[in-house]
């Protein structure tokens, strides 16, 4: 736990003023999630996703996805070996312990399923022959706001693959100031100590399964899915596994807090990351993220 | 939990043991107290956990209660004989049980058991204790089907409580046969208490300890007298010197015509009595199922039928009432015996005495009333000639020394004279407007032919007139009402429970022990159904289905939420109060959220709430919490105590203003 | 069970659909009443008759009430098991011949007293349980493959024992069962020597990992000529060095008499396996048309595609 707190300090005097996004980011890796970043470009992304690794200390690789990406370029080749008379897997960058997607939605679709499913699985299956992945795997993808052109945008069944849905949005004109005072963060990151190491990581990640959810959270959440299905404010409801989602995160955040139970103020607290891009709003002139807050703000604990 | 079947098994014999004990009072003591050692037998091998007897042993042992019963009752067919062999192999089956099967066929005779009482008895107490047994059989048939034995009691009261419409509605539109299947069994003498059928000095002094019911009468419109209510039963011709006994002349009393003035109508509810039925004097109709017979006496049409009834009869209040005799029948109502010289001069003196027939009446009457006759219930026992002796002697008697003693008088006096056997008074029980007459109430008068009537004449109100007026136990002490143990006179609550008492008794008599075929009809008419048929039945049963039934069977599959736990009422109550004290509080909100919003209040409620709302986080959320918590009925009652007062208009202004941007 | 009733039941649970999880209502819910039930029925006659005869109103009180007493104990059984939620939990895969055990939970409110029989449509008797829960209840392996949970019957008489309300459930859960191991004496024999066991592994220091950006210092050789020819940037290949070597045990099909039957040939692979898995030794499985990579202890993969060998669904 001092580890985890002292990266989350780390990471916090990395990048001004997003100390939520950086917490649920936390969360979303000890839950053992992938991370969507939703933003336009330029506001630190990256930045994150490269501080993110140095502290946790995991293995970081990038893949600038395009239009022209093909799925082998990024799972992995078999080449034939004339001299042994046999083929060879040759690894693509999706086997490392921190994969930054960049600008996810510019790939093809091929591309895409076959990132989340590798995602999903944990594990690269080429030529009927299987390859897990490392552990930990965390995929940091970002994507442009909908809109751009040349896009491709995630099909709704692949997005909720992902645990959490962040943006960091602009900085603060203080946080900004100061950004641009202190010159290049570059030479700070390449700097950055790592806080632990993926050994660590893991068995915080199993730490995080073992705290405490009770029957009336569960309840609760239950309550919240249940309310989500209802016809009169999104498109289809929450799925069984949206919930199991929000628990997990719930858990991780509560042990970032230092508790050994999840409380209500947990859920809430993760529930519009880990929700709002599972869900469509019905409702005019209301995005899911404000749908699910008003979810939040209508369901009661008990 | 489940039971032990262990316990299930003593429950079925406990249940059986319970279902007979009635039939102490019924059988020969040996048989329920051998059944009682058989049960109680199979309870200590079920104890001591032994091998039960083999089936051969069991077989012999057998056949020497069986043998027994044959010697004592001379039948193992009918009620008794049948009841008490029931009992017997009832008893060894118990020795056969070992599997669950075993013990339900004993417990399904346990069930047919419970019929058996019954068949004496049908009183109000009967019916509680059939309650008790059925209670207790179903006990043991839900412990028998593995359910927890804490919640098995509870399971089968309920379970005989759900059945009780549909049971209630069958009992009602079920249709009752008039007659039985088969020919009815032989009731014992035991069972009709009272009037025996020849009279002699103390044959109905016998009866008067007695307070038993002997039958009810309730009057329709016009009520009587008490000095009216002469019971007539049975009538006394034949004289052999001790004994009255009923002679074979036919009499050729015409029956009175309907129709006159002041006529009573009522319904009986009695028990024949050697095929009589008692009627009030004189009757003028009898309704369905009786018949008028000689000498103004009344039968069951079925006569050898010796159930309880109830019939309407028609009366005109009177004390004589018109028959021609033939010369014949004149002697046959003349003859004496030999005995009793004494007497016999005294009434052939009054004979001589008195051409006028009416004349000789009045001075037989008043030479009796002369003679300082005593009225008691424990006369000194009458030697040789009991008239004469009786006459000259002792002079102490009874109701039979006054009738049998007037009766050979007139007849000496050549007054043709009988002896009528029946009932005089009866209590009235003002709650249920019916006269109750007991066996204390037997009573025995004369009847004497004169100018073409038979006149009644009662020697026993001419010695001691308040017997007519008053109830039997104002004279006799014996025949006063007691109570129990204590033996004293009854104070005023105890008489009036008393009389709750047979008012239950008579409406439980007129509902349901005399529910049979033709009041089941009568019902029907009432309820403009017509006759019992199977449209009317099924319409009952339709239309009691709906009333009765379908609530029943909706309310049993209706499936409730389940109830709301102390926490989220609790939680619900909280956020209430706060909203009442005017915070902007919401369900919805968290622990942290509800404490910072309620910063307006006072800080000890501030303190109050921030415990009442971590105690709940803690108990709700913590490893190990449940909502089962004993901890949570303090808290809430916590909840319930607090009541924060309404916050001042401006922060209430305030929250008004957020919600409006 | 009588011929007819057999062929009855089995129609009626082929009916059945399969689901994964269900809650009894009134068109899964049977009720017939218990030969004590009947029995009970008959009393009710008799004393009927009884009553009849003697005229004793009572007895009539007494009859109709235990047919009352009957028809009653039909709505309660029923309220046994209405409402009750059924699912199937994952069963820990087995081997053949030995007893699956089934986690089955069975869900009502916790309020409402009820005593449940559950067990096989096919087998007498069954668990009793008095409260919600998780019961596993054991099914004997005849076979190997995919077994699917054969139909339940739940039952129950509570409270009163005379009437029987059942309901016979088709759930959706599949254990996966194993062949039986059967001792391979060719053990030490058939292990692969270290030549085949290199010949399984990639050749070291030619493990791919990722693209670099191609610098001349590292050679022509490593350049992804595949890259460049799509994106035209000259992008080198890194190569990863090769894990220690790790004994590598290989297991094949075909290694045993050709006149072997296919069972006894997976019973004696299951067994090699299981001893490999022991061993903690990486495998390499090769069946007909299947080749397994295994690693060290986990032998579940194998495992499962010897129990899935030829076999798609066996009951």
């Amino acid at each position: 736990m001092q580890s985890i707190s002292l990266a989350y300090r780390q990471l916090n005097a990395l990048i001004l003023g997003k100390p939520l996004q950086i917490r649920l980011a936390l969360t979303c890796v000890l839950a053992g999630g992938h991370l969507l970043i939703e933003d336009v470009p330029g506001v630190g992304k990256t930045t994150l996703a490269h501080a993110l690794a140095g502290v946790l200390g995991l293995d970081y690789r990038r893949v600038q996805f395009t239009s022209d990406l093909l799925p082998a370029d990024m799972l992995g080749v078999s080449l034939f070996r004339p001299d042994e008379g046999r083929f060879e897997f040759q690894p693509g960058p999706v086997f490392s312990q921190l994969l930054l997607a960049d600008e996810i939605n510019r790939a093809s679709p091929k591309v895409q399923s076959a990132l989340l499913e590798a995602m999903e699985e944990r594990q690269v299956s080429i030529d009927g022959r299987t390859h897990a992945l490392p552990k930990p795997f965390f995929v940091i993808a970002t994507q442009n706001p909908d809109g751009q052109l040349g896009t491709f945008p995630l099909p709704e069944s692949q997005l909720d693959r992902f645990l959490m849905r962040i943006s960091l949005g602009y900085p603060s004109p203080e946080s900004e100031r100061a950004l641009l005072l202190a010159g290049d963060r570059r030479q700070a990151l390449s700097a950055l100590p790592a806080a632990l190491n993926a050994g660590e990581l893991l068995a915080l990640q199993q730490k995080a399964t073992q705290i405490t959810v009770s029957s009336a959270l569960a309840e609760y959440v239950l309550a919240l899915l249940l309310a989500s299905r209802k016809r009169e404010l999104f498109m289809h409801g929450l799925s069984p596994r949206a919930g199991l989602a929000v628990l997990a995160a719930a858990r991780a955040w509560a042990m970032l807090n230092g508790r050994d139970h999840v409380l209500p103020e947990d859920v809430k607290a993760v529930f519009v990351a880990v929700c709002a891009h599972r869900l469509q709003s019905r409702l005019p002139g209301m995005n899911s993220i404000d749908a699910a807050q008003r979810l939040l703000d209508h369901v009661p604990l008990a | 939990m489940r039971s032990e079947p262990r316990l299930a098994h003593f429950a079925v014999l406990a249940a059986l043991a319970l279902t007979v004990l009635p039939l102490f009072l019924q059988l020969p003591p040996w048989v329920p107290l051998l059944f009682a050692l058989q049960l109680g037998g199979r309870a200590w091998l079920a104890w001591q956990d032994r091998q039960l007897p083999h089936r051969v042993w069991l077989l012999l042992a057998m056949i020497v209660p069986v043998l027994l019963l044959w010697l004592s009752l001379r039948t193992l067919v009918g009620r008794e004989g049948g009841v008490a062999l029931l009992l017997l192999l009832t008893g060894f089956k118990a020795f056969e049980t070992v599997t669950l099967r075993d013990w339900r066929v004993l417990l399904g005779l346990g069930f047919f058991l419970a019929a058996t009482p019954l068949l004496f008895d049908q009183s109000l107490p009967s019916a509680l204790w059939l309650l008790l047994s059925l209670f207790v059989l179903t006990w043991a048939m839900v412990l028998l089907a593995g359910v927890d034995s804490a919640a098995s009691p509870r399971a089968a009261a309920l379970a005989l409580l759900y059945a009780m419409p549909l049971m209630l509605l069958l009992f009602v539109a079920m249709p009752r046969l008039p007659g039985p299947l088969w020919s009815m069994p032989t009731m014992d003498q035991r069972a009709t208490s009272g009037l025996s059928d020849s009279l002699a000095p103390g044959s109905i002094g016998q009866m008067i300890p007695s307070r038993e019911p002997a039958f009810t009468a309730q009057f329709r419109g016009r009520q009587p007298v008490r000095e009216q209510l002469y019971w007539r039963v049975m009538v006394f011709d034949r004289f052999d010197g001790a004994r009255w006994t009923a002679g074979s002349v036919p009499d050729s009393g015409a029956a009175l015509a309907s129709g006159a003035a002041g006529e009573l109508s009522y319904s009986i509810t009695a028990t024949p009595f050697k095929g009589a039925l008692p009627v009030l004097e004189h009757a003028v109709w009898a309704g369905e199922g009786v018949q008028q017979v000689a000498a103004q006496l009344l039968r069951r049409i079925d006569a050898r039928n010796e159930a309880r009834l109830r019939y309407d009869v028609r009366s005109v209040a009177q004390a004589a009432y018109p028959a021609a005799l033939s010369a014949e029948q004149r002697d046959h109502y003349l003859q004496l015996p030999a005995a009793n010289l004494r007497t016999r001069q005294q009434g052939e003196f009054f004979g001589r005495q008195f051409r006028d027939e009416a004349g000789r009446l009045v001075a037989l009457r008043a030479w009796l009333q002369q003679q300082g006759l005593r009225y008691t219930l424990s006369p000194p026992l009458l030697q040789g000639d009991v008239v004469d002796d009786f006459l000259f002697s002792s002079r102490q008697g009874f109701c039979e020394h006054f009738a049998s003693a007037f009766a050979t008088l007139a007849r000496a006096a050549g007054l043709p004279a009988r002896i009528v056997v029946g009932f005089q008074g009866g209590e009235f029980n003002t709650g249920g407007q019916f006269w109750l007459v007991r066996s204390s109430d037997a009573h025995a008068w004369t009847e004497v032919w004169l100018q073409g009537h038979w006149q009644r004449v009662d020697p026993t109100a001419l010695v001691a007139p308040s017997r007519v007026v008053s109830e039997v136990g104002e004279l006799v002490p014996e025949a006063q009402a007691v109570v129990p143990v204590l033996g004293r006179r009854p104070p005023a609550w105890w008489r009036s429970a008393h009389a709750q008492w047979q008012r239950a008794g008579f409406v439980w008599q007129q509902w349901v022990v005399d529910y049979d075929a033709r009041r089941q009809q009568s019902l029907f008419q009432r309820l403009g159904l017509g006759r019992v048929g199977v449209g009317s039945v099924m319409t009952v049963l339709l239309l009691g289905g709906v009333v009765l039934v379908l609530p029943l069977l909706l309310w049993l599959l209706w499936r409730r939420p389940p109830p709301r736990s102390y926490p989220v009422r609790g939680w619900q109550l909280l956020v209430l109060r706060l909203q009442q004290a005017g915070v902007a509080a919401q369900a919805s909100d968290t622990p942290a959220q509800l404490r910072d919003k309620a910063k307006g209040l006072a800080p000890s409620l501030q303190q109050q709430l921030a415990r009442l709302l971590a105690d709940w986080q803690q108990w709700r959320y913590a490893e190990g919490a449940t909502d089962a918590d004993p901890r949570w009925r303090g808290w809430w009652w916590q909840v319930r105590h607090f009541r924060p007062p309404r916050l001042a208009a401006s922060g209430f202004s305030a929250s008004g203003k957020a919600t409006m941007d | 069970m009588s011929r007819w009733r057999k062929a009855a039941s089995s129609w009626m649970l082929l009916r059945l659909p399969r689901q994964q999880q269900l809650v009894l209502g009134q068109s899964r819910i049977y009720l017939l009443p218990t030969p004590f039930g009947w029995g009970l029925l008959l009393v009710a006659w008799a004393v009927w008759i009884g009553a009849l005869n003697y005229a004793v109103s009572l007895a009539y009180v007494l009859s109709f009430w235990i047919v009352s007493l009957v028809l009653i104990a039909v709505v309660l059984a029923y309220r046994q098991l209405a409402g009750l939620a059924i699912r199937c939990g994952a069963a820990d895969d087995v081997v053949a011949g030995s007893h699956a055990l089934f986690p089955l939970q069975l869900q009502w409110p916790e309020e409402e007293p009820r005593l449940l029989h559950l067990g096989w449509h096919d087998e007498a008797g069954g668990m009793a349980l008095d409260r919600p829960g998780e019961v596993l209840l054991p099914r004997l392996t005849l076979q190997r493959g995919q077994m699917t949970i054969p139909p339940l019957r739940v039952y129950s008489e509570s409270p009163l024992g005379l009437v029987r309300a059942f309901a016979y459930l088709r759930l959706q859960a599949q254990v996966c069962v194993y062949p039986q191991p059967c001792a391979d004496e060719r053990a030490a024999a058939s292990l692969p020597d270290g030549g085949q066991s290199r010949e399984a592994q990639p050749v070291p220091g030619e493990l791919f990992s990722h693209l670099v950006a191609w610098q001349p210092e590292l050679g022509a050789r490593r350049i992804a000529w595949k890259a460049y020819a799509r994106r035209g940037v000259l992008l080198a290949r890194r190569f990863e060095e090769p894990q220690a070597a790790r004994s590598t045990c290989l297991l094949e099909w075909s290694a045993y008499p050709a006149q072997m039957a296919a069972e006894a040939r997976l019973s004696r692979l299951c067994w090699q396996l299981l001893a490999a898995g022991r061993r903690g030794e990486d495998v390499v499985l090769r069946l007909p048309q299947q080749e397994l990579r295994l690693t060290a202890g986990e032998v579940r993969p194998g495992l499962r595609a010897l129990a899935g060998f030829g076999v798609r669904d066996a009951q």
